[in-house]
């Protein structure tokens, strides 16, 4: 096992083996998008007192879900690059921070078109929407730094203190309709026995948030392997590729 | 169909555009890279 990570921390060996899922993941996302959108849009009940503009739901939440998700990768790599300071996670740090960025901000715009035929207004300065736009500057201060300081290395060092340092943000997005009155509904419980939500309407939330996962490993995939090409260009194996290809 | 579908209909429009440019843009950037050091490789 430990051999195997190992052995992943190599740019070469981790931009073939990446390679290799990339056609495995685009299609399970297209599949579970199709399905989810279907059963979502088409075939979910209308709520009895949101009425259609529930429907939101499928596309805010997974987004939100991802937001903080993604988060917690960028930071475990961070954590990774800081202690044993392999190459991989410094570039999953960089790539993270953009697609959590690009998560953070359909979480907000979408959770604004939702709050606006529900509560009256676009935004409010609640505790759950400030968190998370919080975490949105948290994300561009992670791609400012790390594209502010020229050498890679560096720069994915102060990247990573930052990455680590805000995951303290991520239980205080989860626990702020908990922890303060909030115009945002509460957390969703979707483990118990008795769910929030009715299965009719759980279930295409599910499928959804499964595509935007698959589709964020998908992504992640694509731009870390642009990344391992731009940083190793110098070397054989990436010269060899290109001239193959 | 009521007015709110004009809401749902915005957010699933602006999360298709983000998510799929997000990858139009990541295989461009690819093709663009293997120019560029195809270029190098000529010089």
């Amino acid at each position: 096992m430990w051999a195997w990570f190992h052995k992943l921390s190599s740019p070469k060996y981790y931009y073939e083996w990446a390679g290799k899922w990339l056609p495995w993941l685009a299609g399970i996302t297209v599949i579970l998008m199709v399905v989810g959108l279907y059963w979502g849009l088409v075939v979910a009940p209308t709520d009895y007192q949101q009425g259609e503009s529930y429907r939101i739901i499928y596309i805010h939440v997974p987004s939100a879900w991802m937001s903080m998700f993604v988060y917690v990768v960028m930071a475990v790599a961070g954590f990774v690059a800081l202690v044993w300071k392999t190459k991989i996670s410094e570039i999953v740090v960089s790539e993270c921070a953009v697609i959590g960025a690009m998560f953070t901000a359909l979480a907000l715009i979408t959770g604004m078109l939702w709050g606006k035929p529900t509560w009256g207004t676009y935004w409010t300065w609640d505790a759950r929407l400030t968190s998370e736009l919080i975490l949105l500057f948290l994300y561009f201060g992670v791609i400012a730094l790390y594209s502010s300081i020229e050498d890679k290395r560096v720069a994915a060092k102060a990247a990573s203190m930052l990455a680590v340092v805000g995951v303290v943000n991520i239980p205080i997005i989860h626990f702020s309709v908990t922890w303060w009155n909030s115009l945002h509904q509460p957390n969703m419980d979707i483990i118990s026995e008795n769910p929030s939500m009715d299965p009719s309407m759980l279930w295409p939330l599910l499928v959804m948030a499964t595509a935007f996962k698959i589709y964020f490993v998908w992504l992640l995939f694509i731009r870390i392997r642009n990344e391992i090409i731009s940083r190793e260009r110098t070397t054989n194996w990436v010269r060899k590729l290109i001239a193959e290809s | 169909m009521d007015g709110k579908w004009m809401f749902v209909w915005g957010s699933y429009g602006v999360a298709f555009v983000a998510m799929v440019f997000s990858v139009v843009f990541a295989s461009r950037r690819k093709k663009k890279l293997a120019r560029e050091i195809e270029e190098s490789l000529e010089e």
